[in-house]
């Protein structure tokens, strides 16, 4: 039963999860031959400095790429289950709904946190190329709220899709534009340090939160 | 719920007692109530309105009523057991499907979900239509995905089906498909049907019993063969046009065409014309037309 409901899921994503993963392939090629430019038309010491002094962000491309997946897997998963009212087959499966549900969420979440994985591998391994190791550390902490915003942009847009009335459709839009708006306050490197375990915690309240639009399409009158 | 109040129950594949269910104050049903027995067709009639979606919508559990009793397989139908959903195949209205989906595919998603799944039934179905296994749901026509779809249900061998109007957007060809793969199921496994559509002569082939729905939740529940030998249309010629009131014990409806005049009614012909003698409506003439169950569905509910 999990395969199958796995099999289902990648069904409705693979197409999307590979091109999402793709984009960011690509975008973080671009950064690696940005980069290793720069380096070739500048000294290094000129780079170097920008990078660590000034905080110029090198691969500020990727900032709202997570955002953007998210969005895109969150609304490839669930529009095809919610359209025409379909949500009432996902509902007339023999399992406990909230079991289902919660293992779609995971099943999604897992294909966004895999692209953010990647993303991880390629900044730390492109900066590792022409930085020292401080710099490394420093880009993967700079980077996180970002992934993090990629995996709350997943979690709105279930929550907005699954959710069958537009009232609470735009309440929900409303308030995960406002969370996800928080990751995105800074660009000074590692400003995220102090808080960023507070924002996880928040975060995982949209899992639960998953429920609601279930609970309530179960039980209308 | 003690063991045997559960058992009889159970004798009652749906049972509905006294529901009611409003949208804000907009009345759907005040006291319905009627049950389904085991290993018969039963087929839901009734005006648009009436609150036949509203209903099936009540069955298959994706409505609280606001009050009453709805019990499927002994439960309430808003929260059913995953045990007891294994038991009911539903057919949603235009054959809902995951079109995202091949043949092979949708086949392979629902066979881990039921323990006593079939693909030979649902291959046997689908294979007469000449398409490939990789073939995708979204592709397909709706007659070919009504296919797919009643495939799916026959395949999980449930206790009890409910379709939501299965004939939206088939051809004759598909229904008499659809419906000659139903019939034989059903009556080979003993299953049990609750099925809307609104071909009403297709029902005629299919139920066993009917239940007439009305506004405000009155309705008639009876076998086909009483209905259809109980159940009497009398035309007459009326040159004059005289007022005939309906909605009595002995006229039901009343329906002036022309000056031919056709009345329904569950009495006897001599009863009908002594009525209407003693009324001073018509002396004679009265002459008993045999009627289809659409004509005798409309002959029940009025055309308007």
């Amino acid at each position: 039963m999990i395969a199958s409901t796995f099999y289902k899921e990648w069904m409705k994503m693979r197409l999307y999860w590979g091109i999402a993963l793709s984009c960011h392939i690509l975008v973080f090629i671009y950064i690696y031959i940005e980069t290793r430019h720069m380096f070739i038309l500048e000294h290094a010491e000129m780079v170097w400095y920008q990078v660590i002094h000034i905080h110029t962000l090198f691969y500020e491309q990727i900032k709202y790429l997570p955002l953007a997946t998210g969005i895109l897997l969150g609304a490839a998963q669930f529009v095809p289950e919610t359209k025409n009212h379909r949500f009432r087959l996902f509902l007339h499966l023999p399992v406990r709904p909230y079991v289902l549900a919660l293992s779609y969420i995971i099943i999604g979440l897992a294909a966004v946190a895999v692209i953010c994985l990647v993303d991880i591998f390629l900044l730390s391994r492109i900066t590792n190329v022409f930085f020292p190791h401080e710099v490394v550390v420093r880009s993967m902490i700079t980077a996180l709220p970002w992934l993090l915003a990629g995996l709350v942009s997943f979690l709105g847009t279930s929550l907005i899709v699954l959710e069958p009335e537009w009232p609470r459709k735009i309440f929900y839009l409303a308030v995960s534009y406002g969370f996800v708006w928080l990751f995105f306050q800074s660009n000074i490197p590692g400003s995220y340090i102090s808080v960023i375990g507070k924002l996880i915690m928040a975060s995982l309240f949209f899992v639960p939160a998953i429920f609601l639009p279930v609970y309530r399409f179960r039980n209308r009158s | 719920m003690s063991y045997f109040v559960k058992e009889q129950l159970m004798e009652n594949i749906i049972e509905v007692r006294n529901l009611c269910h409003h949208y804000g104050k907009n009345v759907i049903y005040e006291d319905l109530s009627f049950t389904v027995g085991r290993g018969k067709i039963f087929g839901l009639l009734g005006k648009n309105g009436v609150g036949k979606t509203t209903l099936i919508n009540i069955l298959m559990g994706f409505l609280r009523p606001t009050s009453g009793r709805c019990l499927v397989l002994g439960e309430d139908s808003y929260n059913l057991s995953p045990a007891t959903r294994e038991k009911i195949g539903l057919l949603f209205e235009g054959h809902l499907a995951y079109e995202f989906m091949s043949i092979s595919q949708i086949e392979k998603f629902y066979s881990s979900y039921y323990p006593s799944w079939d693909r030979d039934i649902y291959y046997g179905l689908v294979e007469r239509m000449g398409l490939s296994h990789n073939h995708r749901i979204s592709k397909m026509s709706c007659g070919q995905r009504s296919q797919v779809v009643l495939g799916l249900i026959l395949a999980q061998n449930p206790e009890l089906m409910i379709l939501d109007d299965y004939s939206m957007g088939l051809d004759a060809g598909y229904r008499r498909l659809f419906l000659d793969f139903l019939t034989e199921f059903v009556k080979e496994n003993n299953r049990t049907v609750f099925v809307t559509s609104h071909i009403i002569q297709d029902l005629e082939r299919l139920v066993d019993e009917v239940i007439f729905m009305e506004k405000g939740g009155n309705v008639l529940q009876t076998s086909l063969e009483l209905f259809m030998t109980g159940f009497r249309q009398y035309r007459f010629e009326c040159n004059e046009h005289k007022h005939i009131p309906a909605n009595n014990k002995i006229i039901h409806n009343v329906d002036i065409v022309g000056n031919r005049c056709s009345v329904y009614s569950f009495e006897p012909l001599e009863t009908v014309e002594t009525y209407l003698e003693e009324s001073g409506l018509v002396h004679s003439g009265l002459e008993d037309v045999p009627m289809s169950l659409e004509d005798a569905f409309i002959g029940l509910s009025g055309k308007y």
